[in-house]
């Protein structure tokens, strides 16, 4: 066990679809240098066990796939917390938020704090579950229709009216302009990642994010919204601009309060001419472009930290409007050993480590 | 020079203009770029454009409009009136402002 506090963090992958957790790291080592950061992967090619610069792990483990449940996690947790003495976990990636919010009294009792949502607020912004929550606190979303078999699928495409996009449950989604189109995005879909099948309208316009952190109270702790100005063929923002808009301000606050969001989020709308601001998606973690608000005074992962760490806040800085990020890849160097040890014994010393 | 130093920016959030017109809250970068600061929508403008932007900006009414566009394109008053009207027009068009309907008496 290490004498200095220990953070972990998953989604170390920055590759063409980024993970959010290099960025959480980044900016929480600006805010506590001497954090010994953790690294929880899945996968020895995850791009962020290779980093040199600020946004790498000190040392990274092995853990097992979300799929496999909570008991294996639970049991590689507490081996990882036998060897690191973690003081809290930042868990980043979608798929694995049910299984923490699952294991929190658990980890609790072993010293191992979260911030993380309720049950109920959680399962209220799965994708399937988002329309009816737009609908009772007033908010335009999508039309979304939940399919269990093809049939159903068939029968929601016609009803809501093509094209419309065709979704997994949690991750995935395929742009779908014709009954004939229809089958095949929903096999490779299916394939993938099972039924239910999320089929939805679409809407045409700017796309606007807002990352933020509840404090379980139904406030907003801190919070930017950008419009993003570049988006890969996924939908992922490579560039964006901050925006003030009050507009999306007030529709934050609603959607938070009603929820008493307890940590990270990520709300996605989209804004078509003439019509409202439409919610499509509500992300329970930090966005991948969490380090860019973190570098212009507004911190947030840091008050995550400060929270979980119990150490008192710094405050942040609300983000100032026309700063912009593009985000840049780079070739990071590895050796095949880095890989070899990751691979076989499941964990790697990244950084200079030892504290 | 650093293009963030130079910007300068409207008081507080959009307001309706003395012609009706809804004047976001914009942005100017250098002398050809303005930026809505709600939507994150930017546009790149005539010299002319700014001029008459950047004075609506400040609250001047129809006449200081005309004399701002006179003094900047050195055109006589009948060619400024007509300018001032064309751009307002071609702004609201591109959504850089947005034209409020004017409501009926009753």
């Amino acid at each position: 066990m290490k004498n200095r506090p220990a953070i972990a963090v998953s989604g170390l992958h920055r590759g063409e679809n980024p993970q959010p957790g290099a960025a959480v790291i980044a900016s929480l080592r600006r805010r506590f240098p001497g954090l010994r950061l953790v690294g929880l992967s899945y996968d020895p090619l995850e791009s962020g066990l290779y980093g040199q610069g600020a946004d790498h792990a000190d040392i990274a483990y092995l853990i097992p796939y979300p799929g496999v449940g909570t008991r294996a996690l639970l049991e590689r947790l507490s081996d990882i917390h036998a060897r690191e003495g973690l003081a809290a976990v930042i868990p980043c990636l979608d798929s694995e938020i049910q299984n923490y919010i699952d294991l929190h009294d658990d980890l609790e009792a072993m010293g191992i704090r979260s911030m993380l949502p309720s049950h109920a607020a959680f399962d209220a912004r799965h994708k399937a579950s988002l329309y009816d929550l737009c609908r009772k606190i007033g908010i335009a979303a999508p039309m979304t229709r939940v399919a269990m078999n093809e049939f159903t699928v068939t029968q929601f495409a016609e009803e809501i009216g093509y094209p419309v996009y065709v979704k997994g449950r949690l991750y995935e989604a395929e742009l779908v302009g014709s009954q004939l189109e229809l089958a095949a995005a929903c096999q490779e879909i299916v394939r993938v990642w099972g039924w239910p099948i999320i089929v939805q309208e679409v809407i045409v316009g700017e796309e606007y994010d807002i990352a933020g952190v509840g404090d379980g109270a139904g406030g907003i702790m801190a919070s930017c919204t950008i419009r993003k100005l570049l988006r890969t063929s996924h939908g992922k923002g490579f560039a964006g601009i901050v925006i003030d808009n009050p507009e999306l301000d007030e529709l934050a606050r609603l959607i938070i309060q009603a929820l008493k969001w307890n940590g990270p989020f990520e709300l996605e709308f989209l804004k078509g001419n003439g019509k409202p601001y439409t919610l499509f998606e509500i992300n329970p973690r930090f966005p991948a472009w969490i380090d860019f608000p973190s570098q212009i005074g507004c911190n947030m992962p840091a008050l995550v930290g400060e929270r979980l760490l119990g150490v008192r806040s710094k405050g942040s800085e609300r983000c100032a409007v026309g700063r912009m990020f593009v985000r840049h890849s780079v070739d990071v160097v590895g050796d095949f050993a880095d890989f070899a040890a990751m691979s076989t014994s499941g964990e790697r010393l990244i950084g200079c480590a030892e504290g | 020079m650093n293009e963030r130093a130079t910007a300068k920016r409207t008081s507080g959030k959009g307001r309706k203009t003395q012609r009706g017109t809804l004047l976001p809250p914009l942005r100017y970068f250098g002398s050809e770029y303005v930026l809505n600061a709600e939507t994150g929508m930017f546009y790149r403008v005539t010299p002319t454009a700014m001029v008459l932007l950047q004075a609506m900006s400040e609250g001047l009414d129809n006449e200081r409009l005309v004399e701002a566009i006179q003094a900047h394109g050195a055109v006589d008053r009948l060619t400024a009136t007509r300018d001032v009207e064309l751009l307002i027009n071609e702004l609201s068009v591109r959504g850089i402002l947005s034209v409020q309907a004017a409501k009926p008496r009753s």
